[in-house]
Protein backbone atom coordinates (compact mmCIF):
# COMPACT_ATOMS: atom_id res chain seq x y z
CA UNK A 1 0.00 0.00 0.00
CA UNK A 2 2.84 2.44 0.71
CA UNK A 3 4.78 1.69 -2.04
CA UNK A 4 1.77 2.49 -4.30
CA UNK A 5 1.18 5.56 -2.44
CA UNK A 6 5.33 6.42 -3.24
CA UNK A 7 4.72 5.40 -6.93
CA UNK A 8 1.77 7.42 -7.07
CA UNK A 9 3.28 10.35 -5.63
CA UNK A 10 6.58 10.07 -7.68
CA UNK A 11 4.33 9.95 -10.76
CA UNK A 12 2.48 13.32 -9.91
CA UNK A 13 6.05 15.12 -9.08
CA UNK A 14 7.29 13.54 -12.18
CA UNK A 15 4.36 14.93 -14.20
CA UNK A 16 4.52 18.21 -12.97
CA UNK A 17 8.41 18.91 -13.21
CA UNK A 18 8.44 17.32 -16.71
CA UNK A 19 5.41 19.57 -17.54
CA UNK A 20 7.19 22.47 -16.08
CA UNK A 21 10.93 21.84 -17.81
CA UNK A 22 9.02 21.24 -21.38
CA UNK A 23 6.90 24.85 -20.24
CA UNK A 24 10.69 26.36 -19.96
CA UNK A 25 11.91 24.90 -23.08
CA UNK A 26 9.48 25.75 -25.33
CA UNK A 27 9.51 29.01 -24.31
CA UNK A 28 12.88 29.87 -23.86
CA UNK A 29 15.49 27.70 -25.20
CA UNK A 30 14.01 26.21 -28.33
CA UNK A 31 14.36 28.25 -31.28
CA UNK A 32 11.49 30.36 -33.31
CA UNK A 33 9.65 28.41 -36.18
CA UNK A 34 10.63 29.45 -40.11
CA UNK A 35 7.53 29.79 -40.29
CA UNK A 36 5.82 30.93 -37.47
CA UNK A 37 7.76 32.42 -35.64
CA UNK A 38 7.26 32.57 -31.23
CA UNK A 39 3.89 31.50 -32.72
CA UNK A 40 5.01 27.69 -32.83
CA UNK A 41 5.57 27.50 -29.37
CA UNK A 42 1.98 26.27 -28.42
CA UNK A 43 3.09 22.82 -30.18
CA UNK A 44 5.05 21.64 -27.14
CA UNK A 45 1.62 21.68 -25.43
CA UNK A 46 -1.63 21.36 -28.07
CA UNK A 47 -0.32 18.22 -29.68
CA UNK A 48 0.13 16.77 -26.23
CA UNK A 49 -2.75 17.75 -24.77
CA UNK A 50 -4.48 16.11 -27.39
CA UNK A 51 -2.71 12.75 -27.41
CA UNK A 52 -3.65 12.43 -24.05
CA UNK A 53 -7.60 12.92 -24.51
CA UNK A 54 -7.19 9.87 -26.82
CA UNK A 55 -5.16 7.69 -25.03
CA UNK A 56 -7.74 8.19 -21.83
CA UNK A 57 -10.33 7.28 -24.24
CA UNK A 58 -8.46 4.08 -25.63
CA UNK A 59 -7.97 3.30 -22.10
CA UNK A 60 -11.81 3.72 -21.24
CA UNK A 61 -12.47 1.60 -24.14
CA UNK A 62 -10.24 -1.01 -23.02
CA UNK A 63 -11.46 -1.43 -19.70
CA UNK A 64 -14.77 -1.23 -21.19
CA UNK A 65 -14.33 -4.26 -23.05
CA UNK A 66 -12.69 -5.79 -20.16
CA UNK A 67 -15.77 -5.25 -18.07
CA UNK A 68 -18.13 -6.98 -20.64
CA UNK A 69 -15.96 -9.83 -21.38
CA UNK A 70 -17.44 -12.42 -19.18
CA UNK A 71 -13.73 -14.06 -17.94
CA UNK A 72 -12.72 -10.58 -16.76
CA UNK A 73 -15.71 -9.03 -15.44
CA UNK A 74 -15.07 -7.02 -12.32
CA UNK A 75 -16.56 -3.38 -11.47
CA UNK A 76 -12.86 -2.37 -10.91
CA UNK A 77 -12.77 -2.44 -14.56
CA UNK A 78 -15.85 0.01 -15.06
CA UNK A 79 -14.39 2.19 -11.92
CA UNK A 80 -11.50 2.87 -14.58
CA UNK A 81 -13.12 3.54 -17.70
CA UNK A 82 -15.17 6.12 -15.53
CA UNK A 83 -11.73 7.90 -14.01
CA UNK A 84 -9.90 8.13 -17.30
CA UNK A 85 -12.82 9.09 -19.10
CA UNK A 86 -12.94 12.08 -16.87
CA UNK A 87 -9.55 12.93 -17.38
CA UNK A 88 -10.45 12.61 -20.90
CA UNK A 89 -12.98 15.34 -21.02
CA UNK A 90 -10.91 17.53 -19.24
CA UNK A 91 -7.76 16.96 -21.66
CA UNK A 92 -10.48 17.28 -24.92
CA UNK A 93 -11.59 20.44 -23.76
CA UNK A 94 -7.96 21.94 -23.06
CA UNK A 95 -7.50 20.79 -26.71
CA UNK A 96 -10.46 22.65 -27.91
CA UNK A 97 -9.28 25.35 -25.87
CA UNK A 98 -5.37 25.70 -27.05
CA UNK A 99 -6.01 24.84 -30.61
CA UNK A 100 -8.71 27.87 -30.47
CA UNK A 101 -5.78 30.11 -28.94
CA UNK A 102 -3.46 28.71 -31.36
CA UNK A 103 -5.55 28.93 -34.50
CA UNK A 104 -6.06 32.91 -34.12
CA UNK A 105 -2.87 34.15 -34.67
CA UNK A 106 -1.72 31.30 -37.16
CA UNK A 107 -4.77 30.63 -39.26
CA UNK A 108 -6.74 33.92 -38.21
CA UNK A 109 -9.98 32.03 -36.83
CA UNK A 110 -10.72 31.62 -33.50
CA UNK A 111 -13.12 28.72 -34.85
CA UNK A 112 -14.02 27.01 -38.30
CA UNK A 113 -16.13 23.87 -39.10
CA UNK A 114 -13.51 21.93 -40.41
CA UNK A 115 -13.29 18.34 -40.40
CA UNK A 116 -10.94 17.83 -37.58
CA UNK A 117 -12.59 20.63 -35.46
CA UNK A 118 -15.99 19.38 -36.18
CA UNK A 119 -14.92 15.58 -35.36
CA UNK A 120 -13.04 16.56 -31.95
CA UNK A 121 -16.09 18.73 -30.85
CA UNK A 122 -18.42 15.57 -31.19
CA UNK A 123 -15.87 13.54 -29.61
CA UNK A 124 -16.07 16.19 -26.21
CA UNK A 125 -19.57 16.10 -26.37
CA UNK A 126 -19.81 11.87 -26.89
CA UNK A 127 -17.70 11.77 -23.51
CA UNK A 128 -19.69 14.57 -21.85
CA UNK A 129 -22.50 12.26 -22.60
CA UNK A 130 -21.02 9.09 -21.66
CA UNK A 131 -20.18 10.70 -18.14
CA UNK A 132 -23.99 11.63 -17.61
CA UNK A 133 -24.76 8.20 -18.13
CA UNK A 134 -22.50 7.49 -15.36
CA UNK A 135 -24.13 9.68 -12.75
CA UNK A 136 -27.68 8.01 -14.30
CA UNK A 137 -29.61 6.07 -11.16
CA UNK A 138 -29.43 2.57 -11.79
CA UNK A 139 -27.91 -0.71 -10.00
CA UNK A 140 -23.94 -0.82 -10.44
CA UNK A 141 -23.85 -3.99 -12.83
CA UNK A 142 -26.48 -2.28 -15.19
CA UNK A 143 -25.00 1.30 -15.01
CA UNK A 144 -21.62 -0.75 -15.81
CA UNK A 145 -22.73 -2.43 -18.45
CA UNK A 146 -24.49 0.21 -19.72
CA UNK A 147 -21.58 2.96 -19.56
CA UNK A 148 -18.93 0.13 -21.11
CA UNK A 149 -21.22 -0.35 -24.46
CA UNK A 150 -21.47 3.41 -24.52
CA UNK A 151 -17.91 4.01 -24.24
CA UNK A 152 -17.19 1.27 -27.06
CA UNK A 153 -19.35 3.47 -29.61
CA UNK A 154 -17.85 6.85 -28.36
CA UNK A 155 -14.54 5.59 -28.88
CA UNK A 156 -15.02 5.10 -32.94
CA UNK A 157 -14.69 8.76 -33.28
CA UNK A 158 -11.24 8.65 -31.74
CA UNK A 159 -9.76 6.99 -35.51
CA UNK A 160 -11.92 9.63 -37.12
CA UNK A 161 -10.68 12.53 -35.24
CA UNK A 162 -7.33 11.35 -35.90
CA UNK A 163 -7.41 10.44 -39.35
CA UNK A 164 -10.03 13.39 -40.48
CA UNK A 165 -6.96 15.45 -41.99
CA UNK A 166 -6.00 12.50 -43.91
CA UNK A 167 -9.39 11.56 -44.96
CA UNK A 168 -11.34 15.41 -45.87
CA UNK A 169 -9.78 18.35 -46.97
CA UNK A 170 -9.60 20.78 -43.85
CA UNK A 171 -7.71 23.88 -42.46
CA UNK A 172 -5.69 21.51 -40.04
CA UNK A 173 -2.45 20.69 -40.87
CA UNK A 174 -1.70 16.63 -40.48
CA UNK A 175 -0.26 15.12 -37.56
CA UNK A 176 3.93 16.01 -36.83
CA UNK A 177 4.66 12.59 -35.27
CA UNK A 178 1.99 10.12 -36.01
CA UNK A 179 1.81 10.64 -39.23
CA UNK A 180 1.36 7.67 -41.91
CA UNK A 181 5.46 7.68 -42.35
CA UNK A 182 5.69 7.92 -38.73
CA UNK A 183 8.89 10.24 -40.01
CA UNK A 184 8.56 13.20 -37.16
CA UNK A 185 8.55 16.64 -39.03
CA UNK A 186 9.77 18.96 -36.28
CA UNK A 187 13.93 18.91 -35.78
CA UNK A 188 16.47 18.89 -33.00
CA UNK A 189 15.76 20.46 -29.65
CA UNK A 190 12.39 20.97 -31.20
CA UNK A 191 11.58 17.61 -31.21
CA UNK A 192 12.85 16.85 -27.84
CA UNK A 193 11.07 19.26 -26.46
CA UNK A 194 7.69 18.05 -28.08
CA UNK A 195 8.85 14.68 -26.63
CA UNK A 196 9.55 15.58 -23.17
CA UNK A 197 5.75 17.26 -23.40
CA UNK A 198 4.28 14.14 -24.63
CA UNK A 199 6.08 11.80 -21.65
CA UNK A 200 5.14 14.73 -18.79
CA UNK A 201 1.35 14.80 -19.74
CA UNK A 202 0.84 11.07 -20.38
CA UNK A 203 2.31 10.92 -16.73
CA UNK A 204 -0.31 13.73 -15.66
CA UNK A 205 -3.05 11.48 -17.17
CA UNK A 206 -1.75 8.76 -15.72
CA UNK A 207 -1.45 10.48 -11.96
CA UNK A 208 -5.06 11.95 -12.32
CA UNK A 209 -6.58 9.02 -13.54
CA UNK A 210 -5.17 6.82 -10.78
CA UNK A 211 -6.53 9.60 -7.98
CA UNK A 212 -9.65 9.60 -9.57
CA UNK A 213 -9.85 5.75 -9.50
CA UNK A 214 -9.08 5.82 -5.74
CA UNK A 215 -12.17 8.64 -5.49
CA UNK A 216 -14.57 6.62 -7.18
CA UNK A 217 -13.61 3.68 -5.04
CA UNK A 218 -13.95 5.64 -1.53
CA UNK A 219 -17.23 6.88 -3.21
CA UNK A 220 -18.33 3.10 -3.57
CA UNK A 221 -17.13 1.96 0.01
CA UNK A 222 -18.76 5.08 1.08
CA UNK A 223 -22.21 4.53 -0.44
CA UNK A 224 -22.07 0.64 0.72
CA UNK A 225 -21.58 1.69 4.49
CA UNK A 226 -24.14 3.97 4.26
CA UNK A 227 -26.75 1.45 2.93
CA UNK A 228 -25.45 -1.16 5.29
CA UNK A 229 -25.71 1.44 8.02
CA UNK A 230 -29.38 2.58 6.94
CA UNK A 231 -30.63 -0.62 7.00
CA UNK A 232 -29.33 -1.49 10.06
CA UNK A 233 -30.84 1.52 11.54
CA UNK A 234 -33.63 0.83 9.94
CA UNK A 235 -34.29 -2.77 11.37
CA UNK A 236 -33.27 -1.71 14.75
CA UNK A 237 -36.39 0.81 14.58
CA UNK A 238 -38.62 -1.74 13.28
CA UNK A 239 -37.50 -4.06 16.32
CA UNK A 240 -38.49 -7.35 14.91
CA UNK A 241 -41.00 -6.54 11.98
CA UNK A 242 -40.03 -6.71 8.44
CA UNK A 243 -37.90 -4.19 6.91
CA UNK A 244 -39.84 -1.06 6.10
CA UNK A 245 -39.38 -0.59 2.37
CA UNK A 246 -35.94 -0.05 1.26
CA UNK A 247 -36.87 0.41 -2.53
CA UNK A 248 -39.20 3.95 -2.89
CA UNK A 249 -42.38 2.56 -4.81
CA UNK A 250 -42.35 4.81 -7.42
CA UNK A 251 -39.40 2.84 -8.66
CA UNK A 252 -40.71 -0.25 -7.99
CA UNK A 253 -43.84 0.15 -9.56
CA UNK A 254 -41.92 0.89 -12.76
CA UNK B 1 -35.57 3.01 -15.69
CA UNK B 2 -35.37 3.42 -12.27
CA UNK B 3 -35.89 -0.17 -11.69
CA UNK B 4 -33.02 -1.60 -8.91
CA UNK B 5 -31.71 1.86 -7.82
CA UNK B 6 -31.32 2.84 -4.74
CA UNK B 7 -32.57 6.25 -2.61
CA UNK B 8 -30.23 9.27 -2.38
CA UNK B 9 -29.32 10.07 1.35
CA UNK B 10 -30.84 13.49 0.78
CA UNK B 11 -33.51 15.32 2.83
CA UNK B 12 -36.60 15.86 1.91
CA UNK B 13 -37.10 11.90 1.60
CA UNK B 14 -35.83 9.92 -0.78
CA UNK B 15 -38.36 9.63 -3.75
CA UNK B 16 -38.19 13.82 -4.20
CA UNK B 17 -34.33 13.71 -3.89
CA UNK B 18 -34.51 10.65 -6.65
CA UNK B 19 -37.19 12.58 -8.86
CA UNK B 20 -35.05 15.87 -8.83
CA UNK B 21 -31.93 13.70 -9.26
CA UNK B 22 -33.70 12.00 -12.70
CA UNK B 23 -35.00 15.59 -13.60
CA UNK B 24 -31.45 17.12 -13.89
CA UNK B 25 -30.20 14.15 -15.77
CA UNK B 26 -32.86 14.44 -18.31
CA UNK B 27 -32.12 18.27 -18.79
CA UNK B 28 -28.28 17.71 -19.31
CA UNK B 29 -29.07 14.73 -21.60
CA UNK B 30 -31.45 16.63 -23.82
CA UNK B 31 -28.69 19.40 -23.39
CA UNK B 32 -26.00 17.72 -24.86
CA UNK B 33 -28.36 15.66 -27.14
CA UNK B 34 -28.98 19.50 -28.84
CA UNK B 35 -25.45 20.38 -28.86
CA UNK B 36 -24.47 16.65 -30.61
CA UNK B 37 -27.30 17.51 -33.36
CA UNK B 38 -26.19 21.20 -33.77
CA UNK B 39 -22.52 20.09 -34.03
CA UNK B 40 -23.38 17.40 -36.75
CA UNK B 41 -26.04 19.37 -38.66
CA UNK B 42 -23.13 22.74 -38.87
CA UNK B 43 -20.41 21.24 -38.83
CA UNK B 44 -20.71 17.75 -40.97
CA UNK B 45 -22.40 19.88 -43.43
CA UNK B 46 -19.48 22.08 -43.96
CA UNK B 47 -16.77 19.51 -42.75
CA UNK B 48 -16.88 16.84 -45.21
CA UNK B 49 -16.10 19.25 -48.64
CA UNK B 50 -14.33 22.12 -46.26
CA UNK B 51 -12.85 23.85 -49.26
CA UNK B 52 -12.96 23.73 -53.38
CA UNK B 53 -9.26 24.59 -54.89
CA UNK B 54 -9.35 28.02 -57.25
CA UNK B 55 -9.61 25.27 -60.12
CA UNK B 56 -12.98 23.18 -59.06
CA UNK B 57 -14.19 26.48 -58.02
CA UNK B 58 -13.63 28.47 -61.85
CA UNK B 59 -14.98 24.96 -63.03
CA UNK B 60 -18.26 24.84 -60.90
CA UNK B 61 -18.17 28.75 -61.21
CA UNK B 62 -22.03 28.59 -62.90
CA UNK B 63 -23.13 26.20 -60.03
CA UNK B 64 -21.62 28.66 -57.41
CA UNK B 65 -23.13 31.66 -58.23
CA UNK B 66 -22.94 34.36 -55.52
CA UNK B 67 -23.18 31.43 -52.84
CA UNK B 68 -20.90 31.55 -50.02
CA UNK B 69 -18.58 28.72 -50.01
CA UNK B 70 -14.74 28.37 -49.01
CA UNK B 71 -12.10 28.27 -52.16
CA UNK B 72 -8.37 27.66 -51.40
CA UNK B 73 -5.26 27.77 -53.60
CA UNK B 74 -1.87 29.58 -52.88
CA UNK B 75 -1.31 33.03 -52.77
CA UNK B 76 0.33 34.39 -56.05
CA UNK B 77 3.47 35.82 -55.38
CA UNK B 78 3.83 39.66 -56.41
CA UNK B 79 -0.18 39.74 -56.26
CA UNK B 80 -0.70 41.53 -52.77
CA UNK B 81 -1.71 44.90 -52.68
CA UNK B 82 -2.82 45.92 -49.63
CA UNK B 83 -5.41 49.23 -49.43
CA UNK B 84 -5.75 50.03 -45.40
CA UNK B 85 -7.91 47.52 -44.04
CA UNK B 86 -8.31 45.76 -47.27
CA UNK B 87 -5.98 43.75 -49.77
CA UNK B 88 -6.49 42.67 -53.11
CA UNK B 89 -4.59 39.51 -54.16
CA UNK B 90 -4.40 36.10 -56.33
CA UNK B 91 -4.75 32.77 -55.44
CA UNK B 92 -3.24 30.00 -57.96
CA UNK B 93 -4.36 26.34 -57.14
CA UNK B 94 -3.92 23.56 -60.08
CA UNK B 95 -3.02 26.20 -63.21
CA UNK B 96 -6.00 28.77 -62.37
CA UNK B 97 -5.76 31.91 -60.89
CA UNK B 98 -8.78 33.78 -59.49
CA UNK B 99 -8.53 37.21 -58.50
CA UNK B 100 -9.40 38.33 -54.58
CA UNK B 101 -10.50 41.54 -52.71
CA UNK B 102 -10.79 40.77 -49.27
CA UNK B 103 -12.39 42.86 -46.53
CA UNK B 104 -11.18 41.46 -43.45
CA UNK B 105 -7.49 42.33 -42.60
CA UNK B 106 -5.20 39.21 -43.66
CA UNK B 107 -3.55 36.84 -39.99
CA UNK B 108 -0.15 37.71 -39.46
CA UNK B 109 1.25 35.20 -41.34
CA UNK B 110 -0.73 35.91 -44.91
CA UNK B 111 2.47 36.18 -47.18
CA UNK B 112 2.96 35.49 -50.94
CA UNK B 113 3.12 32.20 -51.88
CA UNK B 114 1.31 31.00 -48.33
CA UNK B 115 -1.58 28.37 -49.29
CA UNK B 116 -5.07 30.17 -47.80
CA UNK B 117 -8.68 29.19 -47.36
CA UNK B 118 -10.88 31.99 -48.14
CA UNK B 119 -14.27 32.43 -47.07
CA UNK B 120 -16.89 34.19 -49.23
CA UNK B 121 -18.56 34.19 -52.62
CA UNK B 122 -18.13 34.97 -56.51
CA UNK B 123 -18.67 38.56 -57.89
CA UNK B 124 -18.43 39.75 -61.25
CA UNK B 125 -16.55 37.47 -63.47
CA UNK B 126 -13.99 35.13 -61.82
CA UNK B 127 -13.79 37.79 -58.55
CA UNK B 128 -13.71 36.12 -55.31
CA UNK B 129 -15.02 38.57 -52.30
CA UNK B 130 -13.38 37.21 -49.71
CA UNK B 131 -14.74 38.18 -46.19
CA UNK B 132 -12.14 35.93 -43.94
CA UNK B 133 -8.89 34.82 -44.77
CA UNK B 134 -7.29 31.63 -43.14
CA UNK B 135 -3.89 30.49 -43.35
CA UNK B 136 -3.19 27.24 -43.56
CA UNK B 137 0.41 26.10 -42.05
CA UNK B 138 2.32 22.48 -42.48
CA UNK B 139 2.98 20.02 -40.11
CA UNK B 140 6.84 20.89 -40.15
CA UNK B 141 8.77 22.82 -37.47
CA UNK B 142 11.80 23.79 -38.80
CA UNK B 143 13.66 26.43 -36.47
CA UNK B 144 14.40 29.90 -37.58
CA UNK B 145 17.98 29.72 -37.67
CA UNK B 146 19.18 26.36 -39.27
CA UNK B 147 22.61 26.87 -37.52
CA UNK B 148 21.59 26.63 -34.67
CA UNK B 149 19.97 23.37 -34.54
CA UNK B 150 21.65 20.50 -36.53
CA UNK B 151 19.34 19.09 -39.50
CA UNK B 152 18.32 14.97 -39.24
CA UNK B 153 17.34 15.41 -42.60
CA UNK B 154 19.17 15.58 -45.79
CA UNK B 155 16.27 17.54 -47.29
CA UNK B 156 17.01 20.51 -44.85
CA UNK B 157 14.44 22.99 -46.37
CA UNK B 158 16.57 25.92 -46.91
CA UNK B 159 16.26 29.48 -45.28
CA UNK B 160 14.63 32.64 -46.32
CA UNK B 161 12.49 30.96 -48.06
CA UNK B 162 9.78 31.03 -45.86
CA UNK B 163 6.75 29.55 -48.86
CA UNK B 164 8.79 26.04 -49.43
CA UNK B 165 8.27 24.94 -45.42
CA UNK B 166 4.35 25.02 -46.54
CA UNK B 167 2.20 22.44 -47.61
CA UNK B 168 1.49 22.41 -51.10
CA UNK B 169 -1.93 24.51 -52.18
CA UNK B 170 -3.14 21.66 -54.19
CA UNK B 171 -4.90 18.49 -52.36
CA UNK B 172 -6.08 15.89 -54.12
CA UNK B 173 -10.01 15.51 -54.17
CA UNK B 174 -10.14 12.00 -51.61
Amino acid sequence: MTTQKVALRSVGIASVVGTGLTVWLGLWVTPPDRFMGNLVRLVYIHPGVAWVAFLAFGVTAVASALYLWKRTRDLRWDRLAGASAEVGVVFTGLTLVSGSLWGRPTWGVWWTWDPLLTTTSLLFLLYLGYLTLRKASAGPDVRARRCSVAALVAVVDVPIVHFSVLWWRSLHQPPTVLNPTLTPEIHGQMAWTLLLGFVSLSLAYAWMTAMRYRNAALEDAHETQWLAEALAERRAEGGVSPLPTPVPAEASSR
Amino acid sequence: MGVGSLPAPASGGPRTAHRRKQVRLLVAALLIAGSLAFVIVQGLGSALVYFQTADEAVAHRAQLGNQNFNIEGAVVPGSIHRNGETVDFQIASGGVTVPVHSSGSPPQLFAAGVPVVLQGHFAAGDLFLSSQIMVKHSAQYVAAHPNRVKSPYATDPSPGAPASGVRGPAKPAP
